[in-house]
């Protein structure tokens, strides 16, 4: 609720401003005024509070605030920085290759911002109902135990059986698929390629197997479940991890030619 | 494994250290991580279970319990660990990843910018850091080697060139020249370009000033408009709200367009309404009305008449040839100064002297006595007239009094008997330095003008060898003239020219002044009657512009208009009376039709129809024009 009426207040200021903004650019217009180097300021200001939010996550120790409200804050900046960005330059595609670098740069940057909030609306949901939510470092060590797991109920089998049918079909195909995350791509766009690859060897194998060994199919049966649901939060927590390494590198790309350009128009354009 | 909650104990589950560099070699693996995971400085952790603990003289271990609790084994005597693993190769976290690649894409950046910054110049298909679009059409031929340097003062200065651009125009000792400033080493105006339309507008004394990056924008593409003022932004200063040419523009003055000054006279009342409805004159009148006369093929803001030749020459050639100019008059003189003897000695003996000495010899030989001379006789001036005004005030001597004129006349007759042109030269001077350089006698035969002196001096009207048949000076019984002047005659202008720029100081020779400019300039009885459709603009003693052609009046140099689109649209025949009806009597400032009014406009510029906005016949710069120094320069 409070997150809620915060995230309001800054819809409302931010429209509050930019409708503000709006009507100076347009009195400073049409009386003859420059308001490029104000909005180009204000442009330049607002890349470097975005840029903040980077620094933010990193100084989780200091109380700055609540991250949800930086989040919004970030996204609300962002879409002012749009507004201003078209503002300012006047066209959506500038002339000059300096201008036109900058410009690609801040929509590259824009994009990649809009994908990656858009992520963070759907992914976590998803996270959520696909099973229990699994921090990412600790996946490596979660696979491993369910390969460990699955290995021990084969091993048991053949024991208990005497016969090698389920070790030698595990060694040659179930191990695969327990060696590492599989399906990634699947996985991120909520696909169940996994699932229907492991029912379908499961079945292949059923047939061949002792009543013991069957047992142990069945065990593998849920430790393949486990491991898709891994698998599963393993890509999409990828993803919302990885797309900063598209966006921060941009932005900072970015800042770096907004800098450049900052010094032009003070050493050309007056 | 997933859901059991105990591993997420602090005794049961790992600590994880995400925000370190490293992350365990075998998790990267896919391999079940240690427990202690790598040091800060990347080194494997998880080379041994445990790191013992001394108790006393023995070690103790300290296996985690989630990692089974103590070994069996327990701690060596030198106090190592004795569950021992190959250590992995931890690898970079992906915040470290994260930190590199936007390390590596900033210094991209900047190694760009320093890459390219150097291969600035004024092509716009070469990468350039510097590069902020390519010029407009207008300007991008201009800028020539001087490149980017030619508008932007900072650029190829270095580092202190820049640092004072970016300290800004204001900063104390800077030598930096704002941009709007280089824009004038190019562009001129008629009045200062920092008021706004170049002009001091009564009333608006205290308007703000202005600068040319108020409105102009470069560096927009080779196509690009370097104004683009708006109607909007022209009523910041002009209070007066105008949504609609039709419906909120002030009315038009009384007379307008033609209520300014006319630089070449021309009455197109009498013209169309007499003399061209005249059958005798049919043959001569222009065809095609309007056209006839005016260039339709070069409209403009106006539709120039076609030139004296094609348009007047017609009924008005002969008139020019009819009006000579008169520079000397051999007037009435009171009593001879010039003896005989002097002419016979400056002259040599002519037909009369001759006669005479003849008459003595025969006499002398008849031993009879010698006739009477005719100079004996009482004096008898051969002339009855009185000195041009031109001549009264070359010699400082009134016109209308012999007594006065007579001895400065006698004399310049004298000096030009035996000098020929050059007295009459020295004259001149009195008209100013101008009038020599501009050699107002040139073609004048100097033994022709000394034979005609001679005439004078003897008191005998100049018998000249044959008639003038080309214009140019010619001396006849009593009078030095300029014969048979044609159109745009250069003699007869260069003398129109001196005099209008001449203004002498003095009272008397003011009045004498003054009366030679009216008899030159006269209309109707001047030289060429050059004045009968030329005008001069300036005070009646004092220096005159002479207005030889046909231009635009200034009266309104922040409006434009042009014929061209109209005449395209409407055609030559139906466009001319459309808007300009002919009055019924020419009005006291010379316009022969009737005013325009806004109806005439509105009619096509309006909503919806064709554009009415305020740039289209409103200029925001006053008489703007490229200095010519650019130009030379450039070559």
């Amino acid at each position: 609720m409070r997150a809620t009426r915060t995230n309001t207040l800054i819809v409302w200021i931010t429209a509050a401003a930019l409708a503000a903004l709006g009507y100076w650019h347009e009195v400073t217009r049409r009386g003859l005024g420059d308001p490029t180097f104000v909005t180009g300021y204000m442009l330049f200001t607002l890349m470097v509070f975005l840029s903040l939010y980077n620094g933010r996550k990193k100084l989780s120790m200091i109380s700055l605030g609540r991250v949800s409200t930086w989040l919004s804050l970030h996204v609300v900046a962002g879409f002012v920085a749009v507004v201003l960005f078209v503002t300012h330059a006047g066209t959506l595609w500038p002339q000059g290759w300096a201008d036109r670098a900058l410009a690609l740069l801040f929509y590259l940057v824009t994009l990649s911002g809009v994908a990656g909030y858009a992520l963070q609306l759907w992914l976590p949901g998803r996270l959520t109902r696909s099973g229990p939510e699994i921090i990412y470092e600790r996946i490596p060590a979660e696979i491993a135990g369910l390969r460990d797991a699955a290995e021990q109920a084969v091993t048991d089998a053949a024991a208990q059986s005497g016969f090698d049918t389920l070790g030698r079909y595990y060694v040659q195909t179930l191990s695969w698929y327990f060696a590492r995350p599989r399906y990634w791509l699947s996985h991120v766009f909520g696909g169940r390629y996994a699932e229907f690859w492991l029912q379908r060897r499961l079945a292949t194998i059923r047939r061949h197997l002792s009543e013991a060994e069957r047992s142990a199919l069945g065990r593998l049966a849920e430790l393949g479940a486990a491991k898709t649901a891994v698998d599963a939060q393993h890509a999409m927590q990828s993803v919302l991890k990885g797309w900063t390494l598209i966006h921060v590198p941009l932005a900072a790309a970015l800042l770096t030619v907004a800098i450049w350009h900052l010094i032009l128009v003070h050493v050309y354009a007056r | 494994m997933i859901g059991e909650r105990e591993k997420f104990r602090h005794d049961r589950s790992a600590y994880e250290r995400p925000t370190l560099g490293w992350r365990c070699g075998r998790a990267a693996l896919w391999r079940r991580p240690c427990a202690r995971g790598p040091s800060a400085a990347g080194a494997c952790g998880g080379v041994a279970d445990c790191t013992p603990g001394r108790q006393g003289d023995s070690w103790q271990c300290r296996r985690r319990p989630a990692d089974g609790g103590p070994c069996a084994a327990g701690p060596g005597s030198d106090g190592a660990c004795s569950v021992r693993h190959a250590a992995c190769a931890p690898r970079r976290s992906l915040r470290v990843w994260r930190g590199r690649v936007t390390l590596l894409a900033a210094g991209l950046m900047l190694s760009l910018i320093a890459v390219f910054a150097g291969s600035t110049d004024m092509d716009a298909t070469r990468l350039s850091s510097l590069d902020p679009g390519a010029l407009s059409a207008a300007h991008a031929h201009f800028a020539g080697e001087a490149g980017c340097a030619a508008c932007h003062n900072a650029h190829g200065r270095g580092v202190a060139g820049w640092w004072r651009a970016f300290r800004g125009v204001g900063a104390g000792d800077s030598p930096h020249r704002p941009l709007a400033a280089m824009c004038l080493d190019c562009h001129g105006f008629n009045g200062r370009e920092s008021l706004a339309h170049n002009h001091v507008f009564e009333g608006r004394r205290a308007s703000t000033s202005t600068d040319c990056l108020m409105c102009h924008t470069e560096h927009k593409g080779h196509n690009a408009v370097a104004s683009t003022i708006t109607q909007a932004q022209c009523q910041t200063c002009h209070t007066r709200k105008v949504n609609g040419f039709a419906t909120d523009h002030p009315p038009f003055p009384a007379g307008f367009p033609h209520d300014h000054a006319q630089t070449v006279r021309f009455d197109h009342v009498s013209h169309f309404g007499k003399h061209f409805a005249d059958p005798r004159l049919a043959s001569q009148v222009p065809a095609g009305g309007c056209v006839g006369c005016h260039q339709v093929e070069n409209a403009g803001r106006t539709i120039k008449p076609a030139g004296f030749d094609t348009a007047c020459a017609g009924c008005h050639g002969d008139a020019i040839g009819r009006r000579e100019f008169v520079l000397f008059r051999w007037p009435e003189i009171e009593s001879n100064e010039i003896s005989k003897d002097e002419v016979l000695e400056a002259c040599g003996a002519d037909g009369e002297t001759l006669a005479e000495l003849r008459a003595a010899v025969d006499a002398a030989r008849r031993g009879t006595p010698p006739p009477a001379p005719k100079s004996a006789a009482a004096f008898s001036a051969v002339s009855a007239d009185q000195p041009t005004a031109v001549t009264a005030f070359l010699l400082g001597a009134p016109a209308d009094d012999a007594a006065q004129y007579g001895i400065p006349v006698q004399e310049l007759a004298r000096a030009m008997m035996r000098d020929g042109v050059d007295p009459l030269m020295q004259l001149l001077a009195r008209l100013g330095p101008a009038a020599s350089s501009r050699n107002l006698l040139a073609g004048l035969n100097a033994e022709q003008l000394r034979r005609a002196a001679c005439a004078w001096a003897a008191n005998r009207e100049y018998e000249a060898p044959g008639q003038a048949a080309l214009p140019g000076w010619r001396a006849d019984a009593l009078e030095l003239r300029y014969a048979k002047p044609v159109h745009a005659d250069p003699a007869l202008r260069a003398w129109m020219e001196t005099w209008a720029a001449a203004a002498p100081a003095d009272g008397a020779d003011r009045e004498r002044f003054a009366a030679a400019r009216k008899e030159l300039m006269s209309p109707s009885e001047g030289p060429g009657a050059c004045f009968k459709c030329h005008t001069d603009n300036g005070p009646s003693d004092g220096p005159l512009a002479l207005r030889w052609h046909h231009t635009l009046s200034d009266a309104r140099p922040l409006t434009r208009f042009d014929h061209r689109p109209h005449i395209d649209l409407l055609g030559p025949e139906k466009t001319c009376t459309t808007c300009h009806r002919l009055a019924a009597v020419v009005s006291p400032t010379g316009a022969a039709f009737q005013p325009l009014t806004l109806d005439t406009c509105t009619s096509c510029h309006a909503p919806g129809r064709v554009r009415d906005d305020c740039n289209l016949c409103h200029v925001y710069h006053q008489d703007h024009a490229l200095i010519k120094r650019m130009m030379s320069d450039a070559k």
